[in-house]
């Protein structure tokens, strides 16, 4: 319950985060979805802090500590749901490339 | 009646500034233990020093027979110890009883309606934490307590901003904990409260600790009266 709840925030965020990224992309007239492995590994790290900054400001970190949710475990299921989808993207962009 | 939890000679400095010089902290199967101090004097970071929430300069914590000289928050809470701090233990993420869900599951713990309704607030467990009031708060907290049945609860002020009612309920749930075999240590200012509910004192002052008994030998010390209970309070006590 408690890692579909966070590895949940984590989804949601690395999408709001390639939103952002693809926009920007999109006025520079780039492809929002190939990106190099460098700016993924960036997106996934980004995205991560976003959902620390998002569990700090709820307060949460009392509550997953008493839960016994250390740290890592937390920034495993952050990071998680990004990394997946960076590389669902990128299987999907070598597909379409070949 | 055996120590479940104890932060033995506990130093803590904030940079030029010595909070505790040598505290220390004792948490007793069966038995509910109260820490006062003046504020600043550094309760709460004693209580935070225990439950793993900030490190010591130097000291150790034992808990459940074992040895930590940095002990970590989630570790202790895994073995058993559950951390109420002075505000905000719920996310306002998630509903009450969904918090208390993820509580029961992660710990196979007590039935949730039961503990909700032992602490009436049985009616707002669909609510968002920010919908209650201090006092349905901090009744909830008890609830999310309850079902987690830890070893030992360290709550840091829990008493604080709660209507008379609530507290005598709060220190009502505090007690029975105690009697069901928990090891409780409550820190807080509500003298008469406290000290109703209280098996052990103990003083926080200049940057250690005084245990001064159970309440009734407590409020015989003199330098307690003059140092912390003030002319008032000391008035009555004597």
């Amino acid at each position: 319950m408690i890692v579909r709840a966070y590895v949940g925030r984590g989804a949601r965020l690395w999408l709001l985060t390639r939103l952002a990224v693809g926009i920007v992309f999109l006025f520079g007239q780039a492809n929002p979805l190939d990106v190099s492995t460098r700016n993924s590994f960036g997106l996934v790290l980004v995205s991560t802090f976003a959902c620390a900054v998002e569990t700090t400001r709820r307060r949460e970190l009392a509550l997953l500590g008493n839960m016994g949710v250390s740290y890592a475990q937390l920034a495993a299921f952050f990071a998680l749901p990004a990394i997946a989808g960076e590389l669902l993207l990128r299987i999907l962009m070598a597909g379409l490339a070949a | 009646m055996s120590i479940v939890l104890a932060a033995e000679c506990v130093t803590k400095s904030f940079r030029e500034r010595r909070v505790l010089s040598s505290a220390t902290l004792r948490a007793v199967t069966g038995q509910l233990r109260v820490i006062f101090g003046r504020n600043g004097e550094g309760k709460s970071t004693l209580i935070k020093i225990a439950a793993g929430r900030i490190a010591a300069d130097s000291g150790a914590v034992h808990f459940d027979g074992r040895a930590y000289l940095t002990p970590r928050f989630h570790e202790l809470a895994a073995r058993g110890l559950f951390y109420l701090p002075d505000h905000d233990l719920f996310s306002s993420a998630f509903t009450i009883r969904r918090q208390l869900e993820m509580i029961q599951r992660q710990f196979e713990g007590d039935a949730i309606d039961a503990a909700a309704d032992r602490m009436g607030v049985l009616e707002h467990l669909d609510r968002w934490p920010y919908k209650l009031s201090g006092g349905e708060l901090r009744r909830a907290e008890l609830a999310a307590i309850i079902v987690r049945r830890p070893r030992c609860v360290l709550a840091d002020e829990p008493f604080r901003g709660v209507a008379p009612a609530d507290a005598e309920q709060l220190a009502r749930a505090f007690r029975e904990l105690a009697a069901a075999g928990v090891a409780v240590v409550v820190t807080g200012h509500e003298v008469p409260t406290l000290l109703d509910a209280a098996d052990h004192v103990t003083w926080c002052t200049s940057g250690t600790t005084y245990e001064l008994g159970p309440p009734s030998s407590a409020v015989r010390d003199e330098a307690f009266q003059r140092g912390y209970l003030g002319p008032h309070l000391y008035s009555i006590a004597r």
